[in-house]
């Protein structure tokens, strides 16, 4: 044997072997400490890619931003961003958004998640423009009307608890100093080895930086289930799911059981293992009945609605262009967020967002652009100069509302209007898309409408010769204390004083012809109450 | 341990590659159940390189003893090396060795060329600085073998020093080379012997990497058990009296039915460590021309490669005998040979096809391991392009993976091919 082990050669051997041993145990407990159960080669891509974020956005903030700040002169972007929040903050904002992401993705096909470019050009655009977050806990003392919020303040929210949703999100929301909501689904999580979604270890880094919180977005419902024999896909919280051993489908006891054990198991877990107070839930799927909504239990959804209220404080739902977009301080269980779609960019996003701000009287629209019309149903064309609303094939009519007018209260809606046929709805306290009070314009007659819920009921009705149709008619409706007014050609024709709510304007179009409800409105005009007592020349 | 304090830097790089290969083991360690092969090999190979690298750094240096001058003889069979063969001789006059105690004997096997003239034109010019020189002359081509084994013969001092026809030999090289034969138990020590032509190109600069590598740690890992499996024919000592008993044998050694052409060293050297030690002497130093051409090079490895299939069966017959390490190491690396083509073939071929993964992981491995040698030629040597022939040496070892099956299929062609 020629070999030679001197002293010295072997306490190196063994203090590199307990370095190596050492650098490994650290390396596996940082791994685990940092990524969880996530599998170690993703961890490692996962890092890259966030390292790789984290610098290109804080050399963003160093360069683009300082250099923006430093040769805009005289008033600066930032400056004027400034001035406006604090301008403003005095004035407490009437209600405000919540947007919903899912994942952040890399790929441009990918239909239900927005791109990362997408979204960082979103965000820079939003930040820009004023906008701040909130965090959930101001949200909630916000729709409980327990405080005000500044304008252009919103809440961020991202569905499922992928491994996307923070990763690339992360850096952004450091750079641009906003706050986050994740809705985990606490089954999910502890998915083994998962690439997809965010393991305990992760939520626990994620709630540690202190721009993130988490709720609800059930125990585990929302994978499909099967709702019958052949195993067609049933939804968790609107079908009552097949129950193979006894060969049938569930009661409505077993329905209900399920959902409240699913919601309760929910909340507990997600409190327990990550201590933090659970109070919002996300329905799964946008809302109760996903976006499809075919149950074979009609009265499933608002099962899962009650049990949800009496779980938690807030439940989101997707806007359905029912309801403005934005959350108002009505201290109701359901708030309705806006789920951010792929293709949208930066401008489109912060356009939806900019017209569901409380808009101010005066305020008229010529309709270059959409400011905020809904479609409530029908088909609504914005453009040119015109607003154009028309009924679906198979439909008789088309109706749309002003999102950003809900505050509105006293005032006087004036529309100028190419009305041929049919009959002419001029909206006026709207509180939804079926809540509301309206003049109803037909050839030679007026009358004023409540609808509550879509229920309608007649106040007063009067025959007008003068009410007829043509190229560019003016019609108007005024409304202030419990006083409803129809006007035509700028004067009043009918009254009712069984006003009993406040909210925006809209505009709808009847015609007994199938398909053929039409309307096109060249012009409106909103002015406070008090100013059309003097007399009316627009 | 002084170069250590020298130069820590690269050092540290050399170790953290180590932690990045144990590491990608620690967390692919669930692919050793999936596939208990496959596994087994992954484990192997990293265990196997790595402790090459500790018992070279164990390697026992040996101080010469200057009452210990054994009488030597050097032996140099040539064929058409008439570039070379001059200097080749020259080198022997300038040895830092007592003058009586040297003998040269020079073969020319059939040399077309000019050898035979520079051969003489050598021998003249060295004569009065040893005792004694000879030169054989053939007329017609008998191979290595027999160039080699006339030597022997011919010679009458106590330890044989086969040197290539193109190598050259340092002044000191001999007293490194015979000091372990103080030693009776010792039958071979085979030099340290470095690529000449090294700043030709890149295929030179890769093959100066693998032969320091090969060297300076497997065949000094291989010494430390005294069991060098290849003292090879560019700059080895034998002693002539252990030889002797099976000199016949050797030179006209039979395998599946055809004479043994190449492999002359590692079949010499497999009939020593049956019964005596072989060891390396990393101070003995020599350089050599190696293939400055593809094609010339592939050739070359088809050759060793046979060669290596023949001996490593024989050999495989009786190293269960020796220490059970080296015994342990010797079969984990036969498998190791004979598994890395599968592996390769499973990582390249069959996943990218048959599953649409990249062998991303693989690759890497390889890599890191051949960055691992890198590191430690770029730490003893000095920067000369070792990254770019480090990229170059796992370009070849992708395209050389199938030499080995290639060189199965067709053992028993023993053509020399062109040189």
């Amino acid at each position: 044997m020629y070999i030679q082990l001197t002293t010295a050669k072997t306490v190196a051997l063994l203090a590199l072997l307990l370095v190596m041993a050492t650098a490994l145990f650290m390396t596996w407990k940082l791994k685990m400490s940092w990524y969880g159960t996530t599998p170690p080669f993703y961890s490692l891509e996962l890092m890259m890619r966030e390292l790789a974020l984290r610098t290109r956005y804080s050399f963003e903030r160093t360069f683009i931003y300082a250099t923006q700040t430093a040769s805009a002169g005289s008033v600066t972007l930032a400056d004027t961003q400034t001035f406006e929040r604090e301008h403003t903050e005095a004035v407490s904002a009437y209600a405000i958004p919540v947007l919903t992401y899912h994942r952040i993705s890399k790929s441009e096909n990918d239909f239900n998640n927005v791109t990362t470019k997408n979204f960082r050009d979103q965000m820079y655009m939003l930040k820009n423009a004023g906008w701040e977050t909130v965090t959930l806990r101001e949200f909630e003392e916000f729709v409980r009307g327990e405080r005000s919020l500044p304008h252009r303040s919103f809440l961020l929210t991202f569905d499922d608890g992928a491994k996307d949703s923070f990763y690339p999100v992360d850096p952004l929301l450091k750079t641009l100093g906003y706050e986050a909501v994740i809705y985990i689904i606490a089954a999910s999580a502890h998915t083994p080895e998962s690439t997809y979604y965010l393991s305990p270890t992760e939520i626990k880094r994620l709630l540690a930086t202190g721009r993130w919180e988490i709720g609800s977005h059930s125990y585990d419902g929302h994978r499909p289930y099967s709702g019958d024999a052949q195993g067609s896909s049933a939804i968790f919280f609107a079908d009552k799911l097949w129950v193979p051993d006894a060969a049938r489908i569930e009661t409505e006891a077993e329905f209900s059981t399920r959902v409240h054990d699913d919601l309760s198991r929910a909340r507990e877990e997600l409190e327990q293992e990550f201590n933090v107070p659970i109070n919002t839930f996300a329905f799964p799927l946008g809302n109760e009945t996903g976006i499809q909504g075919t149950a074979n239990f009609p009265r499933g959804a608002s099962i899962t609605e009650q049990t949800a209220r009496s779980l938690y404080d807030i439940g989101f739902l997707q806007t359905n262009n029912q309801d403005y977009t934005f959350v108002e301080p009505n201290n109701s269980f359901i708030a309705r967020r806006i789920h951010v779609d792929h293709d949208w960019d930066g401008e489109r996003l912060l356009e939806i967002m900019e017209n569901g701000i409380e808009k101010e009287l005066p305020w008229s629209d010529r309709f270059e652009r959409n400011r905020g019309w809904i479609p409530a149903w029908g088909s609504l064309d914005l453009g040119r100069n015109n607003l154009t609303l028309r009924a679906l094939t198979d439909t008789s009519s088309a109706s749309t509302f002003l999102d950003g007018s809900a505050s509105w209260d006293n005032y006087s809606f004036a529309a100028s209007a190419q009305w041929s046929s049919g009959t002419m709805f001029l909206l006026a306290d709207v509180r939804n898309a079926k809540t509301y009070h309206a003049c109803v314009f037909s050839d030679g007659e007026v009358s004023i409408q409540k609808t509550v819920a879509g229920e309608t009921a007649i106040l007063e009705r009067r025959a007008v010769d003068a009410i007829t149709y043509g190229p560019a008619v003016h019609a108007g409706i005024r409304v202030h204390g419990a006083v409803i007014e129809c006007l035509w050609d700028y004067a009043s024709v009918l009254e009712s004083y069984e006003r009993t709510a406040t909210g925006g304007i809209g505009i709808q179009v009847w015609n007994p012809e199938l398909g053929a409800a039409s309307l096109q409105v060249s012009e409106v005009l909103i002015r406070d109450y008090d100013a059309t007592t003097t007399p009316n020349t627009p | 341990m002084h170069r250590v304090t020298q130069d820590v830097g690269p050092w540290f790089l050399f170790l953290f590659v180590i932690y990045v290969i144990l590491l990608l083991k620690v967390i692919t360690y669930h692919t050793i159940y999936d596939n208990v092969f496959f596994g087994f090999y992954s484990i192997l190979i990293t265990t196997y390189i790595l402790s090459r690298f500790l018992l070279a750094y164990m390697h026992k240096p040996v101080i010469p003893d200057p009452s210990y001058e054994p009488s030597i003889a050097f032996v140099v069979p040539a064929k058409n090396e008439e570039d070379n063969i001059a200097e080749t001789l020259y080198r022997f006059g300038a040895v830092d060795y007592p003058k009586e105690k040297i003998e040269v004997i020079t073969i020319n096997d059939g040399s077309t060329d000019k050898t035979y003239e520079r051969m003489l034109e050598a021998a003249q010019a060295i004569a009065p600085k040893v005792r004694r020189v000879e030169v054989v002359n053939w007329e017609t081509n008998r191979g290595k073998r027999h160039g080699m084994a006339e030597g022997v013969l011919r010679a009458t001092h106590d330890i044989v020093v086969f040197i290539d026809s193109d190598s050259f030999i340092e002044p000191d090289c001999v007293r490194h080379l015979v000091k372990y034969f103080v030693d009776p138990g010792v039958g071979a020590v085979s030099g340290h012997t470095d690529v000449f032509n090294r700043d030709t190109n890149l295929l030179t600069q890769m093959q100066a990497i693998r032969y320091y590598i090969a060297f300076k740690v497997y065949k000094a890992a291989e010494s430390v058990f005294a069991n060098v499996t290849c003292c090879p024919g560019c700059c080895s000592a034998y002693r002539r009296s252990y030889v002797l008993p099976f000199i016949y044998e050797w030179r006209d050694q039979m395998f599946l039915g055809e004479r043994c052409t190449f492999g002359d060293d590692r079949a010499l050297t497999n009939f020593i460590i049956r019964s005596y030690r072989a060891v390396y002497s990393p101070e003995a130093r020599a350089h050599t021309v190696v293939p400055d051409n593809f094609a010339k090079y592939v050739k070359q490895q088809q050759r060793w490669k046979k060669s290596w299939i023949r001996e490593t069966f024989i050999a495989s017959l009786f190293m269960w005998r020796k220490h059970p390490l080296a015994a342990a190491s010797f079969y984990s690396y036969v498998f190791l040979a004979f598994a890395s083509p599968v592996v390769f073939f499973r990582a390249m071929v069959w996943y990218p096809i048959m599953l649409s993964t990249w062998p991303v992981v693989y690759l890497i491995g390889l890599m890191l391991m051949l960055f691992l040698h890198g590191l430690y030629y770029r730490i003893q040597v000095g920067p000369r392009a070792w990254l770019l022939a480090i990229c170059n040496f796992w370009f070849n070892t992708v395209i050389l993976m199938w030499q080995l099956p290639w060189a199965i299929i067709t053992i028993r062609d023993s053509r020399w091919g062109t040189r």
